[in-house]
């Protein structure tokens, strides 16, 4: 049913309307509404005057609005259109008016023979042949450029498109994710490299004496910290300095191109309304997946598509409340499996202490395997660790009833949970590794033990590469020997148990991948070529997951994600930084640096290096910078920014508000209007309103006032 | 590359690449994959110009099987029928492609989904969307209309029991993914 509020009920109404006419979409019909301004949307019951109406009826922004509904009107012939209202502009409005259709003409739901016709018509006034040529040379140097400065972004893409035939456009987000990552670790990668460690290449890496070093020779690259040197290279190039500012401007790089990232999508999607009000909506309207287009990938979507339909219905209908036993168990399942998700959490968080501090094996075992196992324990138990719970929880959650959706969250919450304990747990005992050889003193300096050398912050590197690569190796194990051994199994029909190809697992798949992007920024600072590892394994790891994928894995079947968009995983990756970033610069603001190595070891602590350098600033300048960092500066600012925070809160709170109401309000107007327009049509002579929209009408006068219509199709 | 450019002059390729969400090479890319889409050795001029069937359409790899292909083919095709010219054809895979903004593919999607052509999604044409979603297994009855009727709670604002472009809109517009999956890339 059309709405004409817009219009007054004494329009055309009284006269016949030859529906079939208008509708017939090969016969161009010029139609022109009476009220100009606003068309309504709906052609169905609109009426169409054949009587051309002399071309001062047509405004400009009649044709703007007609072109931007082009569709519903089938006979809009717009270059005429569009000299009937240039006819009524003077000069100056003419180009404004010309400049405005252009640029709109590329978003117009016209046929392209009708778009180009009137951009033809509208060059070929205004444009000498001169200009027109012009125009072309400055194009076509536009569109090269557009070639090519695009180009790393697109690494990948035609990979990317291929596997989306099958998987569709959300396993196809994964691999973006990584190839974003890719590309953001290049960059700070490039910058680490050119300040750090090119520097320090043209003068050799700085030898120490280190008995604790575990990786041999590698530990004495400069892929280490100690490797740095401690003075002016060549006696220009402040080393220390250039280190810590480097790591610094590392971090803020990061953390700049995520919150921009962030901030972007951010605004893109409308957050007034939460998705789940429109579930069945949008399962409906944008389930489909146009980026799929192999036979098996359609098939596999129905029948997940089909499958999720059915189970929300299903849900929809149990939405009556279960008896009181259910409920009950429930209730007792969800306890209990809290209890065990938390006892996990924390029963890891010991074992990763335990045997980093404690545990030794017994004397029995051989000497290769101690050494073995001393060297590599605590990397090995975190990332077991890593790879055993995330799949109890998954488990776990099935006792516990939820619905599926709902599952699907808390698993997730879950286990990003688990990551970040696991992270904050492996930073602590790292901390214990540093405070095995840091002085309590400073005083102390300058003395040099020769007997005992210690570089804690190698052996912190070295922990943290050891995690990165056992990590990457667990990630091509578990590929490899897990899924494609299954699905091998499956092919030559070994097994008799009945198995299942596994599913591509996106958000466990996001999460390592976030996992181990916190990894290399806590490895960063005390391991610079650290960047470089994480790209090749970043390099790794996507043919790993492509070859995988193709081979041995089929389609999600769930095609709704948990996550409302990847801003989702954004967060985390934010998240994730402050987790990695703030336990390295507590270290350097507090922890003292090894007296032996690095380019921190004459310093009492880390920092001090910007204070020294700050301290050779002429005073003028260096009191203002002092006064910035004491107490004095510190609290009111932090008391602004809350201030701040809590300004923009209440704003958007009220917009919520006001939305609310205006949707209220929307939906009271609709109700109240259609009466009134019903209302008048019913007054004309009684059938005008059936032979309008051809169908039946009833009366119902009793109920109110005026005349309630109810329609019979 | 040399033969196809030749086929277009600047101009053409101007507007083009003006009034899409290509570029010039990317417009010389489509036109290779329509031209192969006839499958016979007319000449390149012919078919710039001309019209291509249907049928012949629909053996695009990446419309074969999408269970929306016919109406996607008829919403763009200008004779109204389904038969395609090569700038019909262009101003599918730019709509189609990843620089068309949300706005535009929102308005197409509108058009496909209206499968009776009368500006209004009603519960037919939401049937028949449901259908072709899930082939060959098939909902219920009872399914099919509880669905039909909690679409038409959650989006029907005005409660005409059909769905207009601005309810639609105002639906797709908290879709996350939708930028995403409508998409074809040639």
């Amino acid at each position: 049913m059309s709405t004409k509020s817009q219009n007054n009920g004494s329009d055309e109404m009284g006269e016949e309307t030859p529906l079939l006419l208008a509708k017939d979409p090969l016969l161009r019909v010029r139609t022109y509404s009476h009220s100009s301004g606003t068309t309504s949307h709906h052609s169905e019951a609109a009426t169409f005057d054949f009587r051309a109406p002399p071309p001062s009826h047509v405004t400009p922004e009649d044709v703007l609005q007609r072109m931007r509904y082009a569709f519903r009107n089938d006979g809009f012939d717009a270059e005429n259109d569009f000299e009937a209202a240039q006819s009524m502009l003077n000069t100056l409005e003419r180009s404004a008016f010309r400049d405005t259709v252009l640029d709109n003409l590329k978003e117009t739901p016209m046929s392209m023979r009708e778009r180009l016709g009137l951009r033809r018509l509208i060059y070929s006034k205004t444009h000498t042949r001169r200009r027109r040529e012009q125009e072309i040379e400055e194009s076509t140097t536009k569109s090269v450029n557009r070639n090519y400065t695009f180009v790393p972004f697109n690494l990948w893409e035609e990979t990317i498109a291929n596997l989306s035939a099958y998987f569709g456009s959300n396993v196809a987000s994964y691999f973006k994710f990584l190839r974003i990552l890719l590309l953001l670790n290049i960059a700070a990668g490039i910058l680490m490299i050119s300040f750090i460690t090119v520097p320090q290449a043209i003068d050799g890496p700085q030898s120490f004496n280190s008995s604790i070093s575990q990786f041999g020779w590698l530990s004495k690259s400069m892929l280490l910290f100690g490797s740095y040197s401690s003075d002016k290279i060549n006696n220009s190039y402040n080393q220390p300095l250039a280190y810590i500012l480097t790591w610094m401007g590392v971090s803020l790089f990061y953390l700049i191109v995520i919150a921009v990232a962030m901030h972007v999508r951010y605004r893109q999607s409308k957050l007034s309304d939460n998705a789940d009000d429109y579930e069945f909506a949008l399962r409906t309207f944008s389930a489909w997946d146009h980026t799929i287009y192999s036979k098996e990938g359609v098939k596999d979507r129905r029948k997940a598509l089909c499958m999720e339909l059915k189970e929300r219905i299903r849900e929809e209908r149990k939405a009556r409340k279960p008896r009181l036993e259910t409920r009950l168990l429930r209730y007792l399942g969800r306890i209990i499996s809290n209890t065990i998700v938390l006892g996990l959490l924390g029963g890891s968080g010991y074992l990763v202490y335990y045997v980093a501090d404690e545990f030794e094996l017994p004397d029995s075992t051989p000497t290769e395997l101690k050494k073995l196992f001393d060297k590599y324990q605590l990397s090995a138990v975190v990332s077991l660790l890593k790879l055993f719970i995330p799949l109890l929880f998954e488990f776990l959650v099935h006792l516990e009833g939820w619905p599926p959706r709902s599952a699907l969250k808390i698993t997730l919450f879950r286990t990003t949970l688990f990551y970040f304990a696991s992270l904050v747990v492996f930073d602590m005992s790292l901390h214990n590794v540093a405070s095995e050889c840091s002085s309590a003193s400073c005083s102390d300096k300058g003395i040099n033990t020769t007997e005992v050398v210690c570089c804690w912050e190698n052996r912190v590197g070295e922990e943290v590469l050891k995690v990165v690569f056992i990590d990457l190796g667990l990630c091509i194990a578990v590929g490899l020997f897990f899924h494609v051994a299954k699905a091998l199994f499956i092919k030559c029909r070994i097994c008799c148990i009945q198995l299942e190809l596994s599913e591509f697992g996106i958000t466990s798949s996001v999460l390592d991948l976030i996992y181990g992007q916190g990894l290399i920024w806590l490895g960063l600072y005390f391991s610079p070529l650290i960047i470089v590892i994480g790209i090749i394994k970043l390099f790794v790891v996507f043919y790993t997951q492509l070859f995988v994928a193709k081979m041995a894995m089929v389609a999600p079947k769930k095609v709704f994600r948990a996550s409302r968009s990847g801003n989702f995983y954004l967060f985390i990756l934010l998240l994730t930084w402050f987790l990695c970033i703030l336990p390295t610069a507590y270290t350097i603001a507090e922890v003292s640096p090894s007296a032996d190595c690095g380019p921190f070891k004459k310093m009492c602590k880390a920092y001090d290096v910007i204070s020294h350098s700050i301290g050779t600033w002429p005073d003028w300048l260096e009191e203002p910078v002092q006064y910035i960092g004491t107490a004095a500066v510190i609290i009111p600012v932090i008391i602004l920014l809350l201030l701040v925070a809590l300004y923009y809160r209440a704003k958007s709170s009220s917009y919520a508000d006001l939305i609310k109401e205006l949707r209220n309000q929307l939906k009271f107007e609709r109700k109240v209007e259609k009466r009134k327009v019903y209302a008048s049509a019913l007054s004309t002579p009684f059938g005008t309103a059936s032979k309008a929209t051809g169908q039946k009408y009833e009366f119902d006068v009793e109920q109110t006032n005026f005349p309630i219509i109810k329609t019979k199709t | 590359m040399g033969s196809s450019h030749s086929v277009f002059s600047e101009q053409e390729l101007n507007d083009y690449q003006d009034l899409t969400y290509f570029t010039k090479k990317e417009i010389l890319h489509v036109f290779k994959r329509y031209k192969d889409l006839y499958e016979d050795s007319a000449d390149e001029n012919t078919k710039k110009t001309s019209s291509l069937n249907k049928d012949k359409i629909l053996k695009l790899p990446e419309l074969k099987v999408n269970p929306f292909s016919d109406r996607i083919v008829k919403v763009f095709s200008s004779s109204g029928d389904g038969n395609m010219t090569f700038e019909d054809f262009l101003d599918m895979m730019s709509v189609f492609s990843d620089g068309a903004p949300k706005n535009v593919k929102v308005e197409y999607a509108f058009r496909i989904y209206d499968f009776d052509e009368d500006d209004m999604i009603s519960d037919q044409d939401l049937k028949e969307v449901v259908d072709r979603l899930t082939g060959e297994q098939k909902l219920s009855k009872d399914e099919m209309q509880q669905l039909i009727d909690n679409i038409l709670e959650e989006a029907d604002l005005d409660d005409d029991d059909s769905l207009s472009f601005a309810e639609f809109e105002h639906v797709i517009s908290k879709a996350p993914d939708f930028i995403n999956s409508f998409r074809i890339r040639l």
